[in-house]
């Protein structure tokens, strides 16, 4: 057999790393600025830019931090390891080259438009149609390249790593399709196809195995090849790879509603979420297992060797989030959990800790690999790592502590049956955790900066290797395998089956609970009572959405007593069938808003706008007064009405022309309102306008079905 | 030896068993204190005291065995740091315990206290954990800097234990079980799933089935629409029982003007609740939210029952809010007395008369007011 001589190339790791470092650096910066708008909201600005408050800027950390700084990530470390694994150059150049540059300008897309107020309003899904169809063709490309690496290979079988990239990639792009399913409007505006809870569904099916196919699967490929090359141990166990890949992959797909316990979703739904979450625990332990094992007889390199410690943290950090997580998915903790700090605790442990130091750790690694050279400074890397290790510990013990407080507060009640405590008062207590958790993810990111600075110095020291030469032998066509080797080596031989296999088991978990949701009916019992939102209210709704709202402020008042007594009667599932998309949100900085409707008078919103601290003195809501200078986009009305229409919302035929009318005529009655009773006088085209009839209008039309 | 091993049993025992005990107590406590609750932190918290109490013991154990061990190498007496490694782990035991105490005696008023107490406690067990683990460390590190030629044949309970529930095989007999594999020189070992991995994995399932089978088969368990009917009735009977124990409730029907020293807990509830629509001064202000408080005008009745009645149940379509389930009816009775009492004050800035003129003057020390309340519509 005559040996072939092939060259990896170096070019599209050292890209990717380089994207992946900055667009870490300003996920996390975004991240430390909207840290403390919450502790301090006059740092909102929104004076002088409606796109730099929190409802806007949270998105594109969120964003930035997971597709640009984690998407990059993985794309370093299946340019670098893929090649390798396989004994193969990646398939094509070109098409590395599309991704690459698609991928960045995805991502400067993504921000530019979130910037703007271009949102869809589901969360980690906020991008518009365009941008969604844009990372679509993306990810084929970069499909694509792998899968053509794949089949060219000179190595037989496939290492654990790859499964894990093979698995993550159809599965996010099955789980990015399917939830972004949306009714174009404009150019840059789109209506989920869904509606009310089976949006809710369909977005944390989605938002949830985004961090486990996004965040979670791929990163446990990286660490399969950079920890055992790092510590230069064999790989522990090789069936517990295989047992623990396939049990996740399976499992994982089934948690999505541990998300919404407690909500209008159905109970047999939120039930299924609970019970896959527990079993998720020790699959998602095999991997931590398995790299916390495979450096036996190693751990005195540990001490020594810096991306070794980040490793450590990295995988213990990921053991931490998925023993948490599921402790989250039982429903008495999740019933403080949600809503509240810890959920924000428990993701950064993941994303801080777990994507964050494997990262790091990879790029120590890896930057001296491929500038020929050692790393400049192992002590300041050391240093790098106590730093964030100390940022991780800052950021997420006032968020634990935080979340505590806030739900001694929330469920306080007098022995005469009244609240203890206004939502404000709870605010205004946890705000000093919110500046403790801004200077923890200051100290993080501080870390990051020596970490540049230490690989810019490693880098200079050395020089760039462009291609490296390797050779190998071609496979032959017949493959004899031997006896006694494992079951599990055929589909290790066969990257299409694994693919096909992949795709089954993590189909099954989604779509038992997607179809009864979307054909029985008996899920969401009809509220007769429950109309389509007027004109007025569907802009005003629009105006919510775009500036993020949701953000922090929930529509889903969960059944229990002190929520009922703060909020009002709890939310019912029939109150959200025109609800495209849906609002429920996950986080309550502020209070929740399901119930709003009616609560206060025109006049106090239209101030409580201008100046959130003027109707609720101690507010930390960023006052909006730019909805009192725009003017509402009639020239939408017609075509967002159609839309709607096109989706089953029950508007009469031919509604479109007479919409505006509607539109024009509510909003007069709110700006007469206005003026007779307060004396305020605004013109009834401004976008004030438009969001007051929505927010009257939000859960109030239960209260007129017929009591039975 | 053997002194040693009857040491390390009574220890394991108490450890062992202290979670029992807490459990034990907790089962009846939550009994008591929230039937119907469903959302109990305390359990959850002393669910995690009490696991954390595992590898406290572990990490207490290395602490005991790297200190013995340090002190062997360095050939200094090692029963000193034994013991005091013993008594460290024996007191925290005992304060764990104590700390439990509370929970027993508690009352739905002070679980709040409890869970504060318990979160103290994880909080002195992590750190516990936290101070053995890197006290090990440090003499094991030491330890090894001494040692010449570490012997390999003397492993400690623990190591062997560790070894055991993992199924570990020696690092030295590893070439048994290599796969032959070899990507990109990444080598993989065919070690047997840890034991406990695979009967934890079981475990898990076994819980999903239960769980599902009592929600969804038997239906023994209440799901969310019938825990929420419980809370509720359960919140009613415990706010029944108090109110049977309260004088002089007082509602609409009964109020009456208070005295001055009421009248100035009133006027703490206005500043908290009520200036953001109708002012410091209760005069509200021209294009304000809330009508002025301080003329004689008044769209829903001027009188204490009037008050009373607007403020406990709001005129919501004009954006009074209803505060009867944030303020109590004693709150409210001070919140009307100082509204009458500012009647007249005429502040400076205040917002133009609204309603009807309402000619009645009260005084504060005027407890005998006339039924004022008018029918409304």
């Amino acid at each position: 057999m005559s040996l072939e001589k092939f060259y990896y190339d170096n070019k599209f790791p050292k890209l990717f790393a380089i994207a992946c470092i900055f667009w870490g650096t300003v996920g996390m910066l975004l991240g430390v600025i909207i840290a403390f708008q919450l502790a301090f909201p006059i740092l909102n600005f929104s004076e002088y830019f409606p796109h730099l408050a929190f409802g806007r800027l949270r998105p594109v950390h969120t964003n930035a931090v997971i597709f640009a700084f984690v998407g990059n990530g993985i794309f370093t470390g299946i340019y670098y390891a893929l090649p390798r694994l396989l004994k193969t150059p990646m398939w094509s150049k070109k098409l590395g080259a599309i991704h690459f540059w698609g991928w960045q300008f995805i991502i400067v897309c993504a921000a530019v438009s979130l910037l703007m107020g271009f949102t869809t309003g589901k969360e980690y899904a906020e991008l518009e149609w365009p941008i969604d169809i844009m990372i679509t063709l993306i990810w084929v490309v970069f499909g694509f390249n792998m899968f053509a690496t794949i089949l060219t290979r000179r190595e037989r079988h496939l290492y654990v790593a790859i499964w894990f990239f093979i698995a993550s990639w159809v599965t996010v792009a099955m789980l990015h399709i399917v939830n972004s399913i949306e009714f174009p409007v404009s150019m840059m505006k789109s209506y989920s196809w869904y509606a009310g809870v089976q949006d809710a569904l369909v977005q944390w099916w989605y938002g949830h195995n985004a961090v486990a196919f996004f965040l979670t699967t791929p990163y446990l490929g990286l660490m399969y090849y950079f920890l055992p090359k790092a510590a230069d141990r064999p790989v522990y166990s090789y069936r517990l790879s295989i047992l623990h890949f396939w049990s996740l992959i399976f499992l994982y797909i089934w948690a999505g509603p541990h998300h919404l316990l407690y909500t209008a979703l159905p109970d047999w739904a939120q039930s299924l979420g609970t019970a896959f979450s527990i079993m998720l625990i020790l699959p998602s332990w095999g991997g931590m297992l398995n790299g916390l094992f495979t450096l036996r007889g190693a751990w005195d390199k540990v001490r020594e060797e810096p991306v070794l410690k980040f490793f450590v943290v990295a995988v213990t950090c990921y053991g931490m989030s998925t023993f948490e997580g599921p402790m989250l998915a039982l429903k008495n903790v999740n019933a403080i959990s949600h809503y509240s700090d810890w959920t924000v605790a428990h993701v950064h442990i993941g994303a801080l800790g777990w994507n964050g130091f494997l990262t790091f750790g990879m790029m120590y690694w890896l930057i001296p690999k491929l500038f020929n050279t050692t790393l400049y400074s192992k002590k300041l890397a050391s240093t790098h790592f106590w730093i964030g290790t100390l940022g991780i510990l800052l950021y997420a013990v006032p968020m634990y502590w935080s979340s505590f407080r806030s739900y001694f507060m929330m469920k306080a009640f007098t022995p005469e049956g009244q609240l203890q405590y206004q939502f404000i008062d709870i605010v205004q207590t946890i705000i000093p955790f919110y500046v403790m958790r801004a200077i923890g993810g200051t100290i993080f990111l501080t870390g990051v900066i020596l970490m540049i600075y230490n690989l810019i110095k490693t880098a200079k020291s050395g020089s760039f290797v462009r291609e490296e030469e390797a050779e190998a032998a071609p496979l032959v066509k017949e493959y004899q395998a031997p006896s006694g080797s494992m079951w599990h080596s055929v589909i290790e031989r066969k990257p299409i089956l694994l693919l096909v296999l992949s795709l089954v088991v993590v189909g099954i978990g989604g779509l038992v609970e997607l179809i009864p949701t979307f054909l029985v009916k008996e899920n969401i019992p009809t509220i007769s009572s429950v109309k389509p939102y007027t004109p007025l209210e569907l802009q005003g709704r629009d105006i919510y959405i775009r500036e993020g709202c949701y953000n922090c402020h929930s529509q889903m008042i969960r059944p229990f007593r002190y929520e009922v007594a703060r909020y009002g009667e709890y939310s019912k599932a029939g109150e959200f069938v025109y609800d495209h998309p849906f609002q429920w949100g996950s986080k309550r900085t502020g209070p929740d808003l399901a119930r709003i409707g009616g609560k206060y008078g025109d006049a106090w919103h239209f101030n409580h706008m201008l100046e959130p601290s003027s109707m609720s003195p101690g507010s930390i809501m960023p006052s909006y007064p730019s909805l009192f200078a725009n003017l509402i986009e009639k020239g939408s009305t017609n075509s967002k009405i159609h839309a709607m229409r096109k989706m089953g919302v029950p508007y009469p035929e031919g509604y479109e022309a007479n919409a505006n009318s509607d539109l024009e005529a509510q909003a007069k009655t709110i700006a007469d309102n206005l003026s007779a009773n307060n004396k305020i006088t605004i013109s009834s085209d401004k976008e004030i306008i438009a969001l007051i009839g929505y927010l009257q209008r939000v859960g109030k039309d239960i209260k007129l079905e017929p009591k039975k | 030896m053997t002194q040693n091993n009857i040491k390390k049993i009574t220890l394991s025992c108490i450890t062992i068993v202290a979670p029992i005990f807490i459990f034990g107590q907790q089962v009846t406590t939550q009994a008591a204190v929230t039937q119907a609750n469903g959302i109990d932190l305390n359990s959850v918290l002393l669910f995690v005291a009490a696991f954390l109490l595992i590898p406290l013991y572990i990490t207490g154990n290395t602490f005991i065995f790297a200190a013995k061990k340090y002190a062997t190498d360095t050939k200094k007496e090692s029963s000193t740091l034994k013991k005091t490694g013993t008594l460290i782990l024996l007191f925290f035991c005992y304060q764990a315990l104590q700390a439990q105490l509370p929970a027993t005696n508690a009352t739905p008023s002070d679980t709040d206290w409890t869970a504060w107490i318990i979160t103290i406690v994880i909080v002195l067990e992590s750190l516990l954990i936290v101070i053995f683990s890197s006290q090990s460390l440090k003499f094991i590190s030491r330890s090894s800097v001494d040692d010449s030629q570490p012997s390999v044949a003397k492993n400690s309970w623990l190591q062997n234990f560790w070894n055991k529930i993992n199924s570990f095989k020696p690092i030295a007999e590893e070439s048994d079980i290599d796969t032959g594999h070899s990507y990109d020189g990444i080598r993989e070992l065919d070690n047997i799933t840890p034991p406990w991995f695979a009967t934890g994995f079981a475990l898990t399932i076994i819980f999903a089935a239960i769980y599902l089978y009592r929600y969804h088969v038997s239906k023994s368990a209440p799901l969310q629409s019938e825990e929420y009917k419980i809370e509720m009735a359960q919140a009613e009977q415990d706010k029944a029982k108090y109110m049977a124990t309260q004088t002089n409730n007082v509602d609409e029907n009964t109020v009456t003007m208070l005295s001055t020293s009421e009248i100035e807990k009133g006027k703490k509830t206005f500043t908290e609740k009520c200036i953001a629509c109708h002012a410091a001064n209760g005069g509200s202000m021209p294009g304000g939210v809330g009508p002025n408080l301080t003329d004689s005008y008044w769209i829903h009745g001027g009188g204490i029952k009037d008050i009373f009645k607007s403020i406990k149940y709001g005129w919501v379509e004009k954006g009074m809010i209803s505060w009867k389930d944030q303020l109590s009816s004693t709150q409210i009775a001070q919140l009307a007395s100082f509204i009458r009492s500012i009647n007249g004050s005429n502040p400076a800035n205040a917002k133009e008369p609204q309603g009807e003129l309402y000619s009645e003057v009260i005084t504060a020390t005027d407890t005998t007011v006339k039924d004022t309340t008018k029918l409304k519509k």
